[in-house]
C-alpha cells in the first residue's frame, strides 16, 4: 500500500509543471555554481602554487645575508583549498589565505577575498551548498504543502481512509513519495558532484575527500529529510492548503533567514570581537613584564648569557665557540612563543564563544547544523582555520630556530651581525607543506551538528506520523 | 467609495490577529536593525576617536619634551627615542579616519570590510600594526549582519506579499469579492483602494518606528546632509515598498488560486532578492577579475635587499641622485641602518602601492558596472542606494582613499627629507605636521545616484500597475 500511495505522489509531481520548472531551475543552478566552484578550486589552487613556488624561489635566491636578517624578510605560506571547498566554500572568503612567517611575529592571516568584491558579494555567494540548504528545502514545502490539506479540501482524503487505508501507510507513501522526486533532482546532481570533484582532483586528493563527501551527503539527506517532516506535519495539521503554505514559507524565512542572523549578531553582541589594538597593547604588556608577571625576556637573556658561559667555562661572550647571538634571538622566540600562545588562544576562544552560541541557535533552526556541518566537511571552518593557522605556527618556530641555530653554531659571538648565509643555507630551510586534518578530526568537531541533525530529521518525521494519525479527515 | 473601502480595509486588517502579530513581529525586527547600526557605528566611532585622541595627546607630549632640551634615552631597560626625531614620528602609524555620516545608521554596508581608519607612514604598511591587524571573526561575515538595511531589503518585500500575496484571490475565493462588484465599484477601484490602504499602513509603520529609532539611539538631526540623506532613504524605502505592492497586485490579476499566487511571489523575491545578485555578481568578478593577492605578496617582496650588505652603496647612490637631501653641516653614516631601512622602505612602498592601485582599480571597475546592471533586480537598486546614502558603501569610501593617497603623499614628504637631512623637528615643527581632515563628498552627487534608481523603481512599478490594470479586464470572479 505504501509503494502504491508513493508511487501516486511521484507520478503527480511529475506531471506538475511547477514541479517540473522549480525542479530545471534549481538543477541548473547547482549545475552553475558546481562549474563555478570547480572554476574557482582550480584557479586558486594554480595560483596558490605559483605564489608557493615564486615565494620559495625568491627564499632560495635571496643571496648572502644574515640569517637573522633573511628571518626578518621571511617567507609566506599559502592556505591550500580544500577539494570539497567547490561545494561549499565556507567561510573560505572571509578568513585570509595568507601569513607571513616571520621572526619575532606570529601574524594573524590577511587577504580574504571579501575585500576584492563590491557589496554584491554580500547578497551572498552562488554555492552548490547554498542551493541545496536554502532552495531545496524551498522545493520541498512547494511540492509537499498540499499532500494532506490538499487531498483534505478535495474529499479524497476521505475517500482513501474510508477504503480502510492506515493513516500510518499515507504518511509513509507520501515521505516515499516527496523523497523519490527529490532524489530525481539529487542522483544527477550529486553525480555531477563527483564528477566535478574528480575533474578537480587528482586521484589521491579524490579518494581523502570521499569520506568527507559522503558524510556531507547524509547530512543533507538528513536537512531535506527534517524539511520533509516539517511540511507534512504541516500540511496535516492546517485546515487549507493556504494556511499549510503561509505556516511553512514563514518557517523557511525563520530558520534560513533570520535565526542565522540574530544568533551571529547577538553572539557579537555577547563575545565582542577584539581589536588589533587591545590585541597589541597586551603583548607589548606581557613582552615587559613576563607571561606570568614575572621573568620578563631581558632578565631571562642575563640568566642565558650566565648559563653559557659556565657551560663553555668562559669569561666573556666574545671567548664563546658559538655566537650567543643566535642563542638570544632563540631564546627570544621561545619566549615570545609562550606570550603568542597565550594571546592567539584568547583570540580563538572568543570566536569559538561565538561560534558556539550560533550552535546552540541550531535547536530553533535546522538550517544552522547543516551550515556548520557541510562547512566542517568541506574544510572550510572555524576549526579547519584554527588548524592551518596552527600549523604555520609551528612551522614559524621551527623556521626560526632553524636560522638562528644557524647563526649560533657557525659563527661566534665576534662575528655579531657579520656572518652571512647562502643558498645552501637557504634551501636546507625547511618548508611549509600543510594537509589537511582527517576525516574523524573533522567528524569529532560536528558531534552536535549532527546530533542535531539527526534530533530535526528524525522528530519531523515522527511528528508528521503523530500528526497524520491525529488529522481530521474534513 | 474610495475611502469607505481603505477604511474598510484597515478594520479587517486590525481585526486579523495573526496580522497584528506580523506587523507587531515587522516592528520589532526593524527596531532590532536599528539597534544593532547604532551599537556598530558607536563601537567603530569610539575606537576612531581614541586613535585620534591619542594620537594628538603624542605629538603634544613629543613637542612639550623636544621643548625641554629632552634627546632620547638608551639606557638599557629605559630606551626612549629622541622625540623630535623624524624617523620615530614618519614610521610610526598615523591614522586617517573616515567619519561615519550622519545617516550611517541606515545601513553597516562595507564598512566592516572597507577599514575606515587607514593608516599612514613612510614605511611600508607590511611592517605595522595595519598589516597585524587582528581580524573579526570570520563567521560575523557568513550569516551577515542584521542591520536596517537587511530588514528593508529582504524582509520588508517578505512582509508586503505577506500582506498582498492573496489581495484579489482572497477575496474571491471567500465570494466576497462577487458581492462587493455587484455594488457600482469597478475592480480596479477596489483593487487601487486594498493596496492603497495596505501601502499606507505599512509605510506609516516603517516611518513610525524608524523615527522613533533615530530618536532613541541619539543621532544628531542637525548634522550637515543629515536632512538630504534621510529624506533620500525615505524615497527609496517609499519606491521599493510600491514595487512589491505592484508586484504583488500583478502576481494577483492573473486570476490564479491563493496558494499558486503564495508560491509565485515567494519564487519571485527568490529570484530578485537572493539569486540575480549572486549571479550578477559572478558575472561582475569574471567580467572585471582582480588579480590574484599573491601579486601583492611579491610586489612587498620584490624589493629584496640586504640592508646590512647593500645599504652602505644604496645610501650614497641615493644621496649622489639627490643632492638637495645632503644634510648641511654633516656627512651622513652611511652605514646607518635606519637611514637604509628608511630608503628600502620608500622602495617597497611604491612597489607595493602601484600593485593596490590595481587592485583599486579592478574593483572601481566592478563597482562601476554594478551601477549599470543595478537596474536588473530592484533589490540591488536598493541595497546600492542605501549603501549611497549612509555612506557605508564604495562610492564614499573611494572618496575618502583619494584623500588618504594626499594625505600620504604629503606626510612622506614632511618626513622623509628631514630624515636624510638629518634633521631634527622644531617645538613648531610639531605643529606643521600634517593633519588628516576628511572632506565630504557633495550630497548632490549622492542625490544624483540614489535619485536614478529612485525613477527606476518608480518607473518599474509605474509598469507593472498598467499591466495589471490591462489583466483585469479579462479577469475571471469564477
Amino acid at each position: 500500500m505504501i509503494a502504491k500511495i508513493a508511487r501516486k505522489e511521484f507520478t503527480e509531481y511529475l506531471r506538475d509543471g511547477r514541479f517540473r520548472w522549480t525542479a530545471l531551475i534549481i538543477l541548473a543552478l547547482l549545475l552553475v555554481s558546481l562549474g563555478l566552484g570547480w572554476k574557482n578550486y582550480s584557479d586558486t589552487k594554480r595560483e596558490m602554487e605559483a605564489a608557493r613556488a615564486d615565494s620559495r624561489s625568491t627564499w632560495e635566491n635571496q643571496g648572502k645575508r644574515n640569517p637573522h636578517s633573511a628571518a626578518h624578510f621571511g617567507v609566506y605560506a599559502f592556505r591550500p583549498k580544500t577539494p570539497l571547498s567547490l561545494i561549499d566554500s565556507g567561510l573560505d572568503n572571509f578568513s585570509g589565505s595568507t601569513i607571513w612567517v616571520e621572526a619575532h611575529y606570529q601574524n594573524p592571516a590577511r587577504n580574504r577575498p571579501i575585500e576584492d568584491a563590491t557589496a554584491l558579494q554580500r547578497f551572498g555567494e552562488l554555492t552548490a551548498a547554498g542551493v541545496l540548504q536554502l532552495l531545496l528545502p524551498l522545493l520541498i514545502i512547494f511540492l509537499a504543502f498540499d499532500a494532506f490539506a490538499g487531498e483534505r479540501t478535495s474529499g479524497t482524503l476521505r475517500q482513501i481512509l474510508s477504503i480502510g487505508v492506515k493513516r500510518s501507510s499515507l504518511v509513509f507513501g507520501k515521505i516515499l513519495g516527496t523523497s523519490s522526486a527529490l532524489f530525481l533532482l539529487l542522483i544527477p546532481a550529486t553525480i555531477i558532484g563527483v564528477l566535478a570533484l574528480a575533474l578537480a582532483t587528482t586521484n589521491e586528493t579524490l579518494l581523502s575527500s570521499l569520506p568527507r563527501f559522503l558524510l556531507m551527503c547524509v547530512g543533507y539527506l538528513l536537512y531535506f529529510g527534517a524539511f520533509i517532516g516539517i511540511a507534512l506535519t504541516v500540511s496535516a495539521w492546517a485546515s487549507t492548503a493556504r494556511l499549510a503554505l503561509i505556516v511553512l514559507l514563514g518557517f523557511w524565512v525563520f530558520t534560513c533567514l533570520l535565526v542565522p542572523r540574530l544568533a551571529n549578531d547577538t553572539a557579537e553582541r555577547f563575545y565582542p570581537n577584539p581589536t588589533a589594538e587591545a590585541f597589541w597593547a597586551k603583548y607589548d604588556k606581557l613582552r615587559k613584564e613576563g607571561v606570568d608577571g614575572h621573568d620578563p625576556s631581558n632578565k631571562k637573556r642575563k640568566e642565558l648569557e650566565q648559563e653559557y658561559l659556565k657551560k663553555y667555562k668562559v669569561e666573556k661572550l666574545e671567548d664563546l665557540p658559538i655566537n650567543f647571538a643566535g642563542i638570544a634571538f632563540n631564546a627570544g622566540e621561545e619566549f615570545a612563543a609562550k606570550v603568542f600562545d597565550k594571546l592567539y588562544s584568547e583570540i580563538w576562544v572568543g570566536y569559538y564563544r561565538q561560534e558556539n552560541l550560533q550552535k546552540t541557535a541550531g535547536v530553533l533552526s535546522p538550517f544552522i547544523p547543516i551550515r556548520f556541518f557541510s562547512m566542517g566537511m568541506a574544510g572550510t571552518d572555524l576549526s579547519h582555520t584554527e588548524d592551518f593557522t596552527s600549523e604555520v605556527e609551528q612551522y614559524r618556530r621551527k623556521f626560526n630556530r632553524f636560522l638562528n641555530l644557524n647563526i649560533a653554531e657557525n659563527s661566534t659571538t665576534k662575528d655579531g651581525y657579520k656572518y652571512f648565509g647562502d643558498k645552501k643555507v637557504w634551501q636546507e630551510t625547511p618548508e611549509f607543506v600543510y594537509q589537511i586534518p582527517d576525516t574523524s578530526w573533522a567528524l569529532s568537531k560536528q558531534i552536535w551538528n549532527l546530533a542535531l541533525l539527526f534530533m530535526w530529521c528524525f522528530g519531523a518525521l515522527g511528528l508528521s506520523i503523530f500528526e497524520g494519525n491525529r488529522m481530521k479527515v474534513l | 467609495m474610495f475611502t469607505k473601502i481603505i477604511k474598510n480595509e484597515w478594520r479587517n486588517l486590525f481585526a486579523e490577529r495573526s496580522f497584528l502579530v506580523l506587523a507587531i513581529v515587522f516592528a520589532v525586527l526593524l527596531g532590532f536593525g536599528i539597534y544593532n547600526g547604532a551599537k556598530w557605528i558607536k563601537e567603530r566611532s569610539e575606537k576612531s576617536k581614541a586613535l585620534l585622541v591619542a594620537q594628538e595627546k603624542d605629538f603634544a607630549d613629543k613637542k612639550e619634551k623636544t621643548a625641554k632640551g629632552f634627546k632620547g634615552s638608551f639606557e638599557p631597560g629605559n630606551f626612549q627615542p629622541d622625540p623630535a626625531s623624524p624617523y620615530s614620528i614618519g614610521m610610526g602609524l598615523q591614522y586617517a579616519v573616515l567619519p561615519f555620516s550622519p545617516t550611517a545608521i541606515f545601513a553597516v554596508g562595507q564598512s566592516d570590510i572597507l577599514p575606515i581608519d587607514a593608516g599612514v607612514t613612510i614605511s611600508s604598511i607590511q611592517r605595522t600594526i595595519a598589516a597585524k591587524a587582528i581580524g573579526e571573526n570570520p563567521l560575523s561575515f557568513l550569516a551577515g549582519r542584521f542591520d536596517l538595511a537587511f530588514v528593508i531589503i529582504y524582509l520588508l518585500p517578505l512582509f508586503i506579499l505577506a500582506l498582498s500575496f492573496n489581495i484579489l484571490s482572497g477575496e474571491r475565493e471567500t465570494g466576497v469579492l462577487q458581492i462587493l462588484l455587484s455594488q457600482p465599484l469597478s475592480l480596479k477601484n477596489l483593487l487601487t483602494a486594498k493596496v492603497t490602504a495596505q501601502f499606507v499602513f505599512l509605510y506609516a509603520l516603517v516611518l513610525i518606528v524608524t523615527l522613533i529609532g533615530l530618536l532613541v539611539s541619539g543621532v544628531n538631526f542637525s548634522a550637515e546632509g543629515f536632512l538630504v540623506r534621510t529624506i533620500l532613504w525615505l524615497a527609496v524605502v517609499f519606491a521599493y515598498t510600491l514595487f512589491w505592492f505592484s508586484l504583488a497586485v500583478f502576481i494577483n490579476s492573473f486570476g490564479f488560486s491563493s496558494a499558486t499566487n503564495a508560491v509565485a511571489c515567494s519564487a519571485v523575491w527568490l529570484i530578485l532578492v537572493l539569486v540575480l545578485p549572486s549571479l550578477l555578481n559572478i558575472l561582475v568578478s569574471a567580467v572585471y577579475p582582480v588579480p590574484p593577492r599573491s601579486e601583492l605578496i611579491a610586489a612587498e617582496r620584490s624589493v629584496n635587499l640586504d640592508m646590512r650588505k647593500d645599504g652602505k652603496r644604496l645610501l650614497s647612490e641615493h644621496y649622489q641622485d639627490h643632492p638637495e637631501l645632503m644634510p648641511k653641516s654633516e656627512k651622513p653614516d652611511l652605514n646607518d641602518f635606519g637611514l637604509a631601512f628608511v630608503y628600502v622602505q620608500r622602495l617597497i612602498k611604491e612597489k607595493m602601492d602601484e600593485t593596490q592601485e590595481k587592485f583599486n582599480n579592478q574593483i572601481e571597475n566592478q563597482q562601476n558596472l554594478v551601477s549599470k546592471l543595478r537596474f536588473l533586480s530592484p533589490s540591488i537598486i536598493t541595497g546600492e542606494a542605501i549603501n549611497d546614502i549612509a555612506g557605508t558603501g564604495l562610492n564614499r569610501h573611494k572618496h575618502f582613499r583619494s584623500q588618504v593617497k594626499e594625505f600620504d603623499k604629503a606626510w612622506g614628504e614632511f618626513f622623509v627629507p628631514k630624515i636624510y637631512r638629518l634633521e631634527k623637528l622644531s617645538v613648531d615643527d610639531f605643529d606643521k605636521i600634517p593633519r588628516f581632515k576628511y572632506k565630504e563628498e557633495s550630497t548632490s552627487e549622492v542625490s544624483a545616484r540614489v535619485g536614478l534608481g529612485i525613477l527606476v523603481l518608480v518607473l518599474m512599478s509605474v509598469g507593472l500597475m498598467f499591466l495589471t490594470f490591462g489583466k483585469l479586464e479579462n479577469y475571471r470572479l469564477e
